[in-house]
Formats: C-alpha cells, sequence, structure tokens
C-alpha cells in the first residue's frame, strides 16, 4: 500500500513537471539559435543591431565624447551625467559613460557567441564561412578599440591601462582584468588582420562590414597607434577605391543628408522602428529650448570657423537667432537634421578620415596633398607648405582640419589625447583624455583598476 | 462497487496527499446542526448526554448526529460561547444557536483554504470587516485598508486616480492578492506607464496602475492580511511578501437586505505648494545677478575665462511685470474635481440558495485637470444546496474601467512637475488665444505648457476585467469533505494615447497616436479534501489539496506619425506606423498543499501547514519549492492556574510560529539566456537578449514569529502584540554582474534581508451605554529593515534612467537607502552650500556620495475612534509614521535660488517657492536658504540637501451620520459627510510625505518625489438606505 502510494505520487510528479515547461513566443533559447547557415547570418544581422544601441552608435558613443570636448557644449534638465561631461568633470559614477561601457560589450558578447558556434554549423560552406568570420572579428575588432580610446592610455605604448580584452562568451563569475595597451593593440589588429584576409574581395553594401571597412578601421587603428607607414597604406586602398569620392564644394551638405553617399565607407543605417537619438539630442525640432537638447555646438566652434572663410561645412552649424534665446550663443548642428523621421545614420566612417590619415601619416611633405584635397573639396584654398614646416604646426593644421570636418562625428576627443593636446585645449589635467572607467564595473568586478587620477 | 466508480479522481487525490484511511459515519436517531448567531457553524463543540458516557461533536458543516433515549439531558459547549442545556423532546431535527461570550474572540476568520475562529488561531492573522472600510472614497481597496492593520504599511506613491500603491506587509513589498480563493494578477499592465524623455526614451516607470482596483471595496466582507510563516506558507511559494485576502460578501438565508448607497464630493489638492509671484521672482532673480556681480568685481576670474559680465547688468528680456502677467500655474493644472460612488446591493436566500449582487459606478475626476478614473463593477455571488451532500457556489465580477491618464505622471516632464516650475510672466494663453509658447517666456525647465499638455495629449486606459469562480463542495462523509474549484481572471486592457501636433512632444512629426493592448488570462483548478476528528477533546483537522493554476498574456501596440488635421487620432489615420510591437509570457504553477490543526481541549493548539510549489519561471532540476511552517498556541486562560486572574481576562494566548515561504516573483523567462529578435537594414536578425543563472531558484523568507493574544474585561479590551524576526535569504535580484559580459544585471540568488519587527492592536469599548458609545481600534508597528548580504555590495541604483544615481543597496542598510552628497548646511560667509567631501581629495563629486537616507519608516499606525450616540454616529481616524524620509528632488528645480540654466542668460531656470525667503542676502547671515546666484545653481541635485523628514500625522478620515430607522421594518436610511485626508501635522516641503515618483512597485528606489500627482482633500456627502 504505502509503496503504491508513494509511486502513485511520483507519478503525480512527473506528470504535472511536464505542465510546467513553458515556450516564450518571442524569445528563443540561446542553445538552439546559431546551428544553421540561416541562424548564424540572422544573428550576424544582430550584432549591427548591437551597434545601434543608444549607448553605442545609437546616440552617446559619437556624442558623448564629443561633448566633453570645445566642439559642444551640453543642455538638458540639470542631469548630472551630462553635467559632468559638458564641464569636463568625469566621474566614475557618470550614468552615459557606464551605459557606453556595457552597450560595447554586449557588442562583444553577440560576437563571441557566433564565433564560438560558427564551427559547428554544417550548411556553411567554406566561403561564406569565412566572410561571416571576417565580419564578425572585424565588429569586434571596431568595439574593442572604441573601448580603448575612451577608457585606455590608446597613446601610450607601454601603457598598462588597456581594456579587457573579451575573446570568449563570458560567465557570470568571470572578473577579466584590463590588457596592457600593446595587447590590446595586438588583439584588435589580429581580428583585423584576419578579418582582412576573410574578407579579401568582398564589396558590400556600405551600410555593411566589406574589404573597405576592414582597410579603414586598420589605417585608423594604425593611426593611433603610431605605425604611419601601415596607416598610409590601408588609408590609400580605401582611398583608391573608385566607389568613394568627394563631393563638390556646393554639395557638400548631401553627405549628411543622403544615405550611403559616395563619401561614405561604412555607416549604420537607422529606419523609422530603429530611430537613432542624432536628431533628438542636438536638433529636436525648430523651436527647441537648451534643455530639450543635449548636445549643443559651443560658441567655440563657431569663432573656430570665423577664421575660415568659405568653409562650407560652417554652414552645417548654425548660431544664428532663429535659435532659442536659452540655446544662444551656443547654436546647433545640422548634421542631423531629419525631425521626422529621426532615423539618421551613424557616420562611422567617412572617407574624408582616410584622407586625413593618410595626410597625418605621410607628414607634411608627402601629405599636405591629401589635405589640400580635402579643402578645395569644402570650398578651401591650399595650404601653402611654408605655413606648415614643423611638425607641430603641421598637426595643428591636420587637427583644425578635423574639427571643421567631423565636428559632432565623435573624434575631436580621441585626437586630441593621441596628440597629447588635452590639457592645453581643454583646459583640463591631462588624465581627463580618457573616462573613468565605471564604478558600476569596479563594484562588480573588482580587478579592473581605475585610471591614474580618478 | 458500482458507488466506487465516481470517486476515483478523489481516491487519486487522497493518495497523492497520503492522507489516511477514511472513516466511517455513525448513524443517529436525533440529527441537528450547531451555528453562531451569523449562522456560521460551529465546528467541533460538543455535546454530551448527561448522566451518560455517550456524546458527540459536531463537524464540519456544525451538523451532528445522536442516539439517545428521549428526555435525555443534552449539553452544548463550545469554548467561548455560552453553555447550552437542552432536553430531547419528540423533536429529531436541530438548529441549535449558541451564543459568544465575547463577539470578537469568536469571529471566523478566513485563513488560507477554509476559515477558523480566532480563539483557535495560531498564526499571525489580522481581520478587517468589510462595514470597517466601507465608503471610502477611494478606489483601491489597499487604499481602504490603509493604517488599520499592524504590519501593513500601505503608501500612496502619488494621489492619481487609480493608480498603484507601495504596499509592504512586515517590510516585504507586493504582497500576494486572493480574491474568493483566486490569486490575483496584481500588476500593472498599461503600456502608458512608463515616463519618456523628450527624446522619447523610456528613463523610468511612471505611473502605474493597479489593477487590483477592479475590485470594488464596498463588495467586500472582510480583508485578512496573513502576515507570519504559520499563517502564509499555505501560499507557498508567492506568500514571502505577505497574503491579502479578500472575501467579498455572499448570501444569507432567511434574510433580504437590498441598499442603495451614494455618495458624491469634491477633492483638492490638499497641501498646494504656494510660488513667487512675478514681482518677487523678478526680485530674486535681479538679487541672483546682483550677488554675482559683487563677486565678479572681487575676483574677475571666478566666472572662468570668456565671462561676458553684461549678462549681470544688461536689462532683462521678458521679465516685464508692467503686463500685470502673475499666472499661478498649480491654479491652472489644479481644479476643485467631483466625486462620486453610486451602487445597488441585494442580498438575499433560503435554505438552498443564496446570493449577493451587486452594481456600482465610481467616478473620481483627478485634482489635476482633464485626469479622472471611472470605473463600472458587477457582482454575483451565488450559493446552492444540490443537497444534503453537494454545495455549489458561483463568484462572478465584472469590471470596466476608464481612465484618462496624466502624461507623463510622476515624472519630469509631465503636467506637475512642468507647472511646478512655470514662470509667472508666462500665461497660459497668448494674445492669439492659442497655448501660449512656452519657448518664449523665462523657466526653460519646462518641456512644454503645463496646460497644453494636460489638454492636448489625449491618453486612455480602458480596462476590461473579469473573474469568475465555480466551486463545488461534496460532503463524503461527516468528517471528510472535498472542495474542487475552477476560476478564471481575464484582465484586457486597452491604451490610446494621442499626442496633438501642438505639443513640444509631436510637434516636429505632426501629431503621434500609440495604440496598445493587453490581454492577460490565468485559469486555476483547485482540489481539496477536508478532513475532521474530535476524540476526548481533542481535535484533529487535515487538509490537503492540489492545484494547478497557468497565467498567460499578450501585448501588443503600435505607433503612428502625422495626422490630418480635424480630429482623427485613431492609427488608420496617421502617415506612418513607426514602431509596433507583439509579445506573448506565460507561466505556469502546480503545487501540493497540506495543513494539520491540532486542538488540544482549547488549550493547546497546533498547525502545521507545508505546500510544494512547481514553477515553470525555474529550471527542471530547482523546480520544486517546498515551503513548510509550523506553529503552536497555548491558551493560558484556560489554565487553572490563571483561574484567579479569571475576572480580568477572557482570553490569554501565547503563539509561536517558524515556517518558510517562497517568492517567484522574477518575471517570466529569467532562467535561460535568450535570443530575442532585432533587425537591421531591412534584415531580421537576432540577439542576446539576457545572461540567465540555470541555478535561479525561490527566494524564501525564514520568519519566527511570537504573538500574545489578549481579551479582558468582558472582551472590552483585546488585542494582540507581535514579535517577528524575518530573514528573506536567495533573494530574487537584479545583481550587478561586469559590463564585459555585455549585461549589466543578472536575475540571480543571493543575498540575506532581515526585517524585524514588533507590532501592537488595541480594540477598546471604552463606553458602551444603550445610548452612548465609544469604541477605539489603535495599531502601531515598529520594523527594522536591514540588508544582511549581498552578492555585490554597493550597488547604485536609478530611480530615473537618466538620472544620477539616488538609491543604494548596502549591507547593513536599509533597502531604499537615498545616495547622493551629504550636505553640510550653508556657510554664512559666502551664501555657499558646502558638503562632505568624503574622500578627501578636496574635489566635491559624487564620489563623495554616502547613504543620506532612507525611504522605510522606523514606525507607523493608525488610531480609529468611533462614537454611536443616539442616532448619530461619527468616527474620526488619524493615521501616522516616523522616521520616513524623502528625496524630494523636485526641489533642484523649484528652490534653486534665480540660477540661469542657460547659455545666453537671457532667463531663468524655474520659478521658485516661498521657503526660498528664508535665504541668505549678505555675510554673517544664517538661513535655511544659501546665497542666490544668476549663473551658479544652489542646489546640488542628489544631495542630503533634499532629504526631508517624512514623518507625519494626518487625520486620514472623518465621518458624522444620522440614521432614520423604522423600528421592525428593516427599513434605514443613513445620511453622512465625510471628510477624508482633512489635515496633517508634517514638516515635509511637497505635497505629501507619503509618495514614490517612481512608480508604486519599486521599494529599492521608493521615497522619491519628483513632483508627483498631489493628494487630494476630498469632502463628501452621502446616503445608505437600506430596506
Amino acid at each position: 500500500m504505502k509503496k503504491n502510494v508513494l509511486s502513485l505520487a511520483g507519478l503525480c510528479v512527473v506528470l504535472c513537471t511536464a505542465c510546467l515547461e513553458e515556450q516564450s513566443p518571442n524569445f528563443l533559447r540561446a542553445d538552439g539559435a546559431i546551428n544553421n547557415a540561416a541562424g548564424a547570418e540572422a544573428a550576424v544581422i544582430g550584432l549591427y543591431s548591437a551597434m545601434q544601441q543608444g549607448a553605442y552608435y545609437g546616440e552617446s558613443y559619437l556624442l558623448a565624447s564629443e561633448g566633453h570636448t570645445d566642439n559642444a557644449s551640453t543642455g538638458g534638465y540639470q542631469v548630472l551625467s551630462l553635467d559632468q561631461i559638458g564641464n569636463r568633470e568625469m566621474t566614475g559614477a557618470n550614468l552615459i559613460s557606464e551605459n557606453i561601457w556595457t552597450a560595447i560589450y554586449r557588442v562583444i558578447a553577440n560576437a563571441n557567441r557566433i564565433l564560438q558556434q560558427l564551427p559547428a554549423v554544417e550548411d556553411l560552406d567554406a566561403m561564406e564561412r569565412k566572410h561571416l568570420e571576417g565580419e564578425v572579428r572585424t565588429i569586434r575588432a571596431l568595439a574593442h578599440f572604441d573601448l580603448l580610446r575612451l577608457y585606455g592610455e590608446h597613446w601610450k605604448a607601454t601603457s598598462a591601462a588597456g581594456i579587457p580584452l573579451i575573446e570568449l562568451p563570458q560567465g557570470i563569475r568571470d572578473q577579466p582584468v584590463r590588457a596592457s595597451v600593446a595587447a590590446s593593440y595586438q588583439f584588435i589588429l589580429g581580428d583585423l588582420n584576419q578579418a582582412a584576409s576573410m574578407l579579401a574581395g568582398v564589396i558590400r553594401d556600405k551600410a555593411f562590414v566589406d574589404r573597405n571597412t576592414v582597410h579603414a578601421l586598420l589605417a585608423r587603428v594604425y593611426l593611433y597607434q603610431g605605425d604611419m607607414t601601415r596607416a598610409a597604406d590601408f588609408a590609400g586602398r580605401v582611398i583608391a577605391e573608385p566607389s568613394f569620392r568627394l563631393l563638390e564644394a556646393n554639395r557638400h551638405a548631401e553627405v549628411f543628408r543622403t544615405r550611403l553617399g559616395s563619401e561614405s565607407v561604412f555607416e549604420l543605417l537607422f529606419d523609422s522602428q530603429n530611430r537613432s537619438g542624432y536628431n533628438s539630442a542636438t536638433y529636436s525640432r525648430a523651436d527647441a529650448i537648451r534643455s530639450e537638447l543635449n548636445y549643443l555646438a559651443s560658441r567655440n566652434l563657431e569663432e573656430f570657423f570665423l577664421n575660415r572663410p568659405g568653409d562650407v561645412r560652417r554652414s552645417l552649424l548654425d548660431f544664428s537667432s532663429a535659435n532659442d534665446l536659452t540655446i544662444q550663443p551656443d547654436g546647433r548642428t545640422w548634421k542631423y537634421r531629419g525631425e521626422v523621421t529621426k532615423d539618421n545614420s551613424a557616420p562611422i566612417i567617412r572617407l574624408a578620415e582616410m584622407l586625413l590619415i593618410r595626410a597625418e601619416a605621410l607628414g607634411p611633405v608627402r601629405g599636405l596633398a591629401d589635405l589640400n584635397l580635402l579643402r578645395q573639396a569644402r570650398g578651401l584654398t591650399n595650404l601653402n607648405p611654408t605655413s606648415v614646416t614643423t611638425s607641430r604646426a603641421y598637426t595643428t593644421a591636420i587637427l583644425e582640419e578635423r574639427r571643421a570636418e567631423f565636428n559632432f562625428e565623435g573624434h575631436r576627443y580621441f585626437d586630441l589625447a593621441r596628440t597629447g593636446r588635452t590639457r592645453e585645449v581643454l583646459g583640463v589635467a591631462d588624465y581627463r583624455a580618457i573616462f573613468p572607467i565605471p564604478n558600476r564595473e569596479i563594484t562588480a568586478n573588482p580587478n579592473l583598476k581605475q585610471n591614474s587620477g580618478y | 462497487m458500482k458507488w466506487r466508480i465516481p470517486w476515483r479522481p478523489l481516491f487519486f487525490f487522497a493518495t497523492c496527499l497520503a492522507l489516511g484511511p477514511l472513516l466511517s459515519a455513525q448513524t443517529a436517531e436525533i440529527r441537528g446542526r450547531v451555528t453562531d448567531t451569523n449562522g456560521d457553524p460551529l465546528i467541533g463543540a460538543t455535546i454530551t448526554v448527561e448522566g451518560t458516557p455517550l456524546g458527540t461533536v459536531t463537524d464540519l458543516d456544525g451538523s451532528f448526529s445522536l442516539a439517545v433515549a428521549p428526555g435525555a439531558i443534552l449539553t452544548f459547549r463550545y469554548t467561548g460561547f455560552a453553555t447550552r442545556t437542552e432536553i430531547v423532546g419528540n423533536q429529531t431535527s436541530w438548529l441549535l444557536v449558541m451564543e459568544s461570550e465575547d463577539q470578537r474572540l469568536d469571529e471566523v476568520v478566513v485563513v488560507g483554504y477554509g476559515s477558523q475562529r480566532k480563539s483557535q488561531l495560531t498564526g499571525a492573522i489580522s481581520s478587517l470587516k468589510g462595514r470597517d472600510i466601507q465608503d471610502q472614497p477611494v478606489s483601491n481597496l489597499a487604499n481602504s485598508i490603509q493604517g488599520r492593520v499592524a504590519g501593513l504599511n500601505v503608501m500612496s506613491a502619488s494621489g492619481t486616480p487609480g493608480a498603484g500603491l507601495l504596499v509592504n506587509v512586515r517590510g516585504n513589498n507586493a504582497p500576494l492578492y486572493v480574491v474568493d480563493g483566486i490569486p490575483l494578477i496584481s500588476e500593472n499592465f498599461s503600456s502608458l506607464s512608463t515616463s519618456f524623455d523628450l527624446q522619447g526614451r523610456s528613463v523610468g516607470s511612471g505611473q502605474t496602475l493597479s489593477s487590483i482596483s477592479d475590485i470594488n471595496p464596498n463588495d467586500i466582507e472582510s480583508v485578512e492580511v496573513l502576515k507570519d510563516a504559520s499563517a502564509a506558507a499555505i501560499y507557498g511559494a508567492r506568500a514571502a511578501n505577505g497574503v491579502i485576502l479578500v472575501t467579498t460578501r455572499r448570501g444569507k438565508a432567511g434574510t433580504q437586505e437590498a441598499s442603495f448607497n451614494v455618495y458624491s464630493g469634491v477633492q483638492q489638492v490638499a497641501r498646494p505648494i504656494r510660488f513667487l509671484g512675478a514681482g518677487e521672482m523678478l526680485e530674486l532673480v535681479e538679487e541672483a545677478r546682483k550677488n554675482d556681480l559683487a563677486i565678479y568685481r572681487k575676483d574677475p576670474g571666478y566666472f572662468g575665462p570668456d565671462f561676458d559680465p553684461s549678462v549681470l547688468t544688461d536689462p532683462l528680456e521678458n521679465f516685464d511685470l508692467s503686463s500685470g502677467q502673475d499666472t499661478r500655474w498649480l491654479d491652472e493644472v489644479t481644479r476643485l474635481a467631483p466625486i462620486g460612488n453610486y451602487e445597488f446591493s441585494l442580498r438575499a436566500g433560503n435554505d438552498k440558495t443564496r446570493y449577493f449582487t451587486s452594481i456600482g459606478y465610481f467616478d473620481q475626476q483627478g485634482v489635476v485637470i482633464e485626469n479622472f478614473y471611472r470605473r463600472f463593477n458587477y457582482r454575483l455571488n451565488l450559493d446552492h444546496e444540490v443537497n444534503r451532500r453537494l454545495r455549489l457556489g458561483i463568484t462572478l465580477s465584472a469590471a470596466l474601467s476608464h481612465n484618462r491618464r496624466s502624461f507623463n505622471d510622476n515624472t519630469y516632464t509631465g503636467v506637475i512637475t512642468n507647472a511646478l516650475g512655470a514662470s509667472p510672466f508666462m500665461p497660459v494663453y497668448g494674445e492669439d488665444g492659442d497655448y501660449a509658447a512656452f519657448e518664449d517666456y523665462q523657466a526653460n525647465w519646462l518641456s512644454d505648457n503645463p496646460v497644453k499638455s494636460a489638454r492636448e495629449i489625449r491618453a486612455y486606459t480602458r480596462g476590461y476585467r473579469t473573474l469568475g469562480t465555480l466551486s463545488g463542495e461534496y460532503r463524503v462523509s461527516s468528517k471528510l469533505h472535498f472542495r474542487t474549484a475552477w476560476s478564471g481572471d481575464l484582465n484586457f486592457l486597452t491604451d490610446n494615447q494621442f499626442k496633438s501636433p501642438l505639443t513640444a512632444d509631436a510637434e516636429a512629426f505632426g501629431g503621434e497616436a500609440f495604440e496598445g493592448n493587453s490581454r492577460q488570462a490565468t485559469w486555476l483548478g483547485e482540489n481539496t479534501l477536508q478532513f475532521l476528528d474530535t476524540r476526548q477533546g481533542k481535535t484533529l483537522t487535515l487538509l490537503g489539496g492540489v492545484t494547478y493554476q497557468r497565467t498567460s498574456g499578450d501585448r501588443s501596440g503600435a505607433t503612428g506619425r502625422g495626422f490630418p488635421p480635424g480630429g482623427l487620432e485613431r492609427l488608420s489615420s496617421a502617415a506612418t506606423i513607426v514602431g509596433a510591437t507583439s509579445e506573448g509570457t506565460a507561466f505556469s504553477l502546480l503545487s501540493f498543499l497540506g495543513r494539520i490543526n491540532y486542538d488540544v481541549k482549547s488549550r493547546f493548539l497546533f498547525t502545521v501547514t507545508a505546500r510544494a510549489d512547481g514553477s515553470s519561471r525555474f529550471s527542471r532540476d530547482n523546480r520544486f519549492g517546498f515551503f513548510p511552517s509550523a506553529a503552536a498556541a497555548w491558551r493560558l486562560s484556560e489554565e487553572s492556574f490563571m483561574q484567579g486572574f479569571g475576572k480580568w481576562f477572557d482570553d490569554l494566548k501565547l503563539r509561536m510560529s517558524y515556517g518558510l515561504t517562497g517568492d517567484q516573483e522574477i518575471g517570466d523567462f529569467q532562467n535561460v539566456t535568450f535570443y530575442t529578435a532585432s533587425r537591421y537594414a531591412g534584415r531580421p536578425g537576432w540577439q542576446l537578449r539576457n545572461l540567465a543563472d540555470p541555478n535561479l531558484t525561490w527566494q524564501t523568507n525564514r520568519m519566527f514569529n511570537l504573538g500574545l493574544d489578549y481579551s479582558f474585561s468582558g472582551g472590552r479590551f483585546a488585542g494582540s502584540l507581535e514579535f517577528f524576526n524575518a530573514f528573506k535569504s536567495n533573494l530574487l535580484s537584479e545583481d550587478i554582474i561586469p559590463g564585459t559580459t555585455g549585461f549589466t544585471t543578472l536575475t540571480r540568488n543571493g543575498g540575506e534581508v532581515q526585517n524585524i519587527g514588533l507590532e501592537f492592536s488595541l480594540n477598546a469599548s471604552l463606553v458602551r451605554k444603550t445610548n452612548f458609545s465609544w469604541d477605539l481600534g489603535f495599531n502601531a508597528t515598529w520594523l527594522r529593515n536591514t540588508i544582511r548580504s549581498l552578492n555585490s555590495d554597493g550597488v547604485y541604483l536609478n530611480a530615473y534612467g537618466d538620472l544620477e544615481a539616488t538609491h543604494i543597496l548596502q549591507v547593513g542598510s536599509p533597502i531604499g537607502s537615498f545616495l547622493g552628497l551629504k550636505y553640510l548646511g550653508i556657510d554664512p560667509a559666502t551664501g555657499d552650500p558646502t558638503y562632505d567631501d568624503l574622500n578627501g581629495d578636496g574635489v566635491i563629486d559624487y564620489d563623495d556620495a554616502q547613504i543620506i537616507g532612507k525611504a522605510m519608516p522606523d514606525a507607523f499606525g493608525g488610531l480609529v475612534n468611533t462614537f454611536q450616540a443616539g442616532k448619530f454616529d461619527a468616527s474620526l481616524f488619524v493615521r501616522f509614521a516616523l522616521g520616513n524620509e524623502v528625496y524630494n528632488l523636485i526641489r533642484s528645480t523649484t528652490e534653486n535660488l534665480g540660477w540661469s540654466n542657460d547659455g545666453g542668460l537671457s532667463s531663468i531656470y524655474a520659478n521658485n517657492t516661498l521657503h526660498v525667503r528664508d535665504r541668505w542676502k549678505k555675510p554673517g547671515d544664517e538661513r535655511a536658504y544659501g546665497r542666490a546666484s544668476f549663473i551658479f545653481p544652489a542646489v546640488s541635485i542628489n544631495s542630503s540637501q533634499l532629504v526631508e523628514d517624512g514623518s507625519f500625522l494626518r487625520i486620514q478620515n472623518l465621518t458624522l451620520g444620522y440614521t432614520l430607522s423604522k423600528a421592525d421594518s428593516g427599513r434605514s436610511l443613513r445620511l453622512y459627510t465625510e471628510g477624508q485626508n482633512l489635515w496633517m501635522l508634517t514638516r515635509y516641503k511637497g505635497f505629501d510625505p507619503e509618495v514614490s515618483s517612481n512608480g508604486g512597485l519599486a521599494d529599492r528606489t521608493a521615497g522619491v518625489d519628483y513632483g508627483a500627482y498631489p493628494q487630494a482633500r476630498t469632502v463628501l456627502l452621502g446616503l445608505n438606505f437600506k430596506f
């Protein structure tokens, strides 16, 4: 009798445990996601989507670093994180920075899952497999590089303050340490060089990673690392591509009005369902007041353009009295117009950057031609070689050109850091050339050391 | 053998539960039933035949049968009731009504899956009768029990009609609501309950709605709060935060009672915040500029290299006093708002069939313009005795609610928050009759003209709710009953929000509409067996059961932009659809439950309860949780050594319990790592959605409770004293994990929180005369909540997604601790605020943040005085809380002392409250507020400068009534007038110290006031007509 009762009770539990299995209509178990070609391709699409997070290329990564420079000032409703950026008084508690950190590692986590599972996917031919892997490695390298230049001492090869390099899916108890800057570069370049060989010959729509994207990124990374020969070489390969060409000066504004235009090397596309934050953060609506906007064009930027008569890039800045009184004397950038759709692309790599990388890498003698090529396309006259004889003067000219070209595209902060001009230009201590590691991160992972000075 | 067949499922359950063999019933010559004066059965009453050893006890129905000779003398005994002696005559069927010696002790208290007499309870249960909480001008039943139960702290997060509440039982947030046996879906399902910044991104939860509001408080017969483990463990995995059992009214045999209740009144903002008028605001700004100029003259470098001092001296634009404009913005967005309630109910029945039915309509206009909450209710509770063995019950209720939402309520772009900072120089309407353009005036704090936001953002939530149960109770024998109940809870909800093209939020794209809907369905099957046996004064009651519940939900929504003129506001009129979502979720729960009550001569009472719950929310290996509890009570008053005190004590009962309860409220599908759909460039794909800990399991609450129930002086004074010490461990929490995983939080178990407390309650009949009576009810709770351990210590939390951390979880501190800079006061020399440089680095920044307060009160309670004098009745209800603090963040806006926040320094940030009159004006001044400054903000957001003591004592309710009744006719008419939230003693500067801007449900980020919807003061007239 007892046995019967027990076995009946046992049967009850077994039968009913089955009725406790629920399936989600929205989510797919991770272990069943990437097990065939279609699944792998979907995961790679997801990787681009992950890059679109608001804290990464959806808005913050490009604009927050810009907010810390002389190009921008910040608005908002007395939001402490935004004020810290605008006042160049970053702390580890900064929420915006905290979100950027995790958003980028989210991309890396997605990439690592794909890389881990790709070898087991059976129905991919060798070519497809190679292409997918190249695409994923490029994005993983871009993500690590973006972390390195925001949180690591990227200009100092001997520094121990690199970033945690993540190459495998992380368990919840993993607490990685920061790699050295040299090791960080080595890792990033390792991925990019592998990707370069895997994507050899692959040309795609500029919304996706292809050979040109990898070359452009290699050029950028080598430039930051100080390997000028390679930087010039890879920038040159992109410049040589026939599909890229500079617009005439009178059509310059189209660079930001056309998707996947001829000056674009790699951009992230947004659409009405997947909107980006650029317009809301910088323009919002015609009558917007200061508090509504996160990042305003600084008066300093207006003054900068006063010395550049004829520069058509000034036309993308509005310091007029049409702006609300609370905005003045600051102004607004017009790079991200489109108040209705708010689906502005993230301009990640443009042809102008390649020209300026090569110009910088080749130095005043050989590089000036590239610099002048861009100046002409922007309505300016050629720089006279005699005005840039010293390397310092030449770097200044390059930085000014970069400032004119890339304001509100998230280059300035890093350019100042890698050329050692943070203190001089921004008037802050040298350690503010990079952001502090978010406190939240150090709480969760005691192995991380805070950047010196913070 | 044939008769066995229908009982197979029964047998199955019985064996599943390993209940012992069934006992056979006796046969008898006389039959009868013993009840109390309310008609409730007395179970286990002893009947003895004088002069013989013969005797019996009443069964689960209060029925008995006995073979006796005619003329025998029967004695009926039941603890707490007057013993009765009857002589057996010719009559064979008896209905014996016994009278209670102490009404309170012998009340029937609903416990999970059954009911008990109060005197037999071993656990900590507080019980409230429906009549004590009726006719209050509130929509939510939790609101109506606020302050009336020891250990239960109900806090209104805001004054929004129909809004969610912060309900806390003994330090644990969000109890389980069980209404007539159905564990209620109590979450918020409206998609309009999220607050957005102007970029349209979600920055936190806004005003949640409470689906508990779908229950009409006036249908309630009783509310029981199960507080300790012994009482709550019968609800196992969902009981860790306490259980609130709601029982609605049912029909009664032999009576017919119709009643018509109506009340109607008006509400207004109870404690408005007062602001500077135009002239005084201008004075403040000029003073701010003057102060800055003085500093500039002393040290021109003070404002930085590029500073242009002309902004301090140039005439101010747009500050034109001659226009006479002096708008009082709070008055523009608030109003005297009507509230009304109308209902009819009928309660009737005979021996076979009984029913209660009611219909009601509740209409509450918000004190903020345009906002309202309306509800239509219907209920039918029906009981029918099919035959002597089978009884059927039907419980059916339906509610329709219609709510015009207050846009972005509880967030800093809402109607109230905008109105709080708006400039008196700005008119509501411009000269052309259109809404004044807020951009053209001072106060750049605004995100829109507040009146425009209120009128031109039309957001409605409609709820459709049905709860129904069909139950059957079968008397297998006099000792064994089988009950089966099948229930459904259907909750449909639609959201419609239209932002007109006039609003700043939708101006850029020509109007925006959102339409969403949500469908939640719960199906529940419960089967229980109850067994009773009494021998030699010892009563054993056994309960066993199996329940299965499945809850599934769907939500969808779409947003469209660009609308033609002419009032076409539905989605089909949109030029483009910019977003659409559709998602579903589900969970199921299978449970086995059991309870043993053992009563030794009413002196010793023992209860053992256990429930095993299996939940789909956990992985196969740790799916089942087992939640046992045990309790013992000793009725000292029944002991001979207490007889000397017999005159004093009617009852004295010492109780002790210990046990485990659980909590599974982590949301569905948290135990598995998932991919979720995502898209790029028109192609579908997927990406990681979460990281999961497959070992995720229940969080458990181990609670020890020591209680003393007392009643003396003939029941005139009665109450309880409780001590509890509880450890909530394996906390289900969103733990922070290294962001290098790609995620910031992980739902996992870890950490422990201790809740230790004392509760005291007293009910006293101070005066009991024919023409006058005075009753008093008092309860007080002292509670300490401490985090004992955490997976990661010192986690920062944000009440709003884009604000700096406002709260911290830290070992040794309570949940809901505020984080910020410590304010040290105003430096009398300079008028500058000073802060504690915690890390001593010479810089005041957020690295100096520390714990600066807490939301949870140390003590709280309530006092009700009820008077009856002839035809008049009156009651006065006072409620208090001590030691709770509020993080009054809106003051960083409304007390910024003339600050500009403006690149061009052409305008100011926001108007200021009258409090800033007490400010620093010259060196040496010791004032509450510092120096007015145009250039520098005077208040550091997230500092203890904004933390205030929220202790209060308020007159929650004052009622005066007059009853006209015709003797014998059963008709009565009561007229009454009532005031709710009439007066408050507090030092708090905001609308109300009971506030939590960040929605109702998050205790970890509670206690923030960002200009929450103000609480109303209500005055009304009503009548109760019974016929």
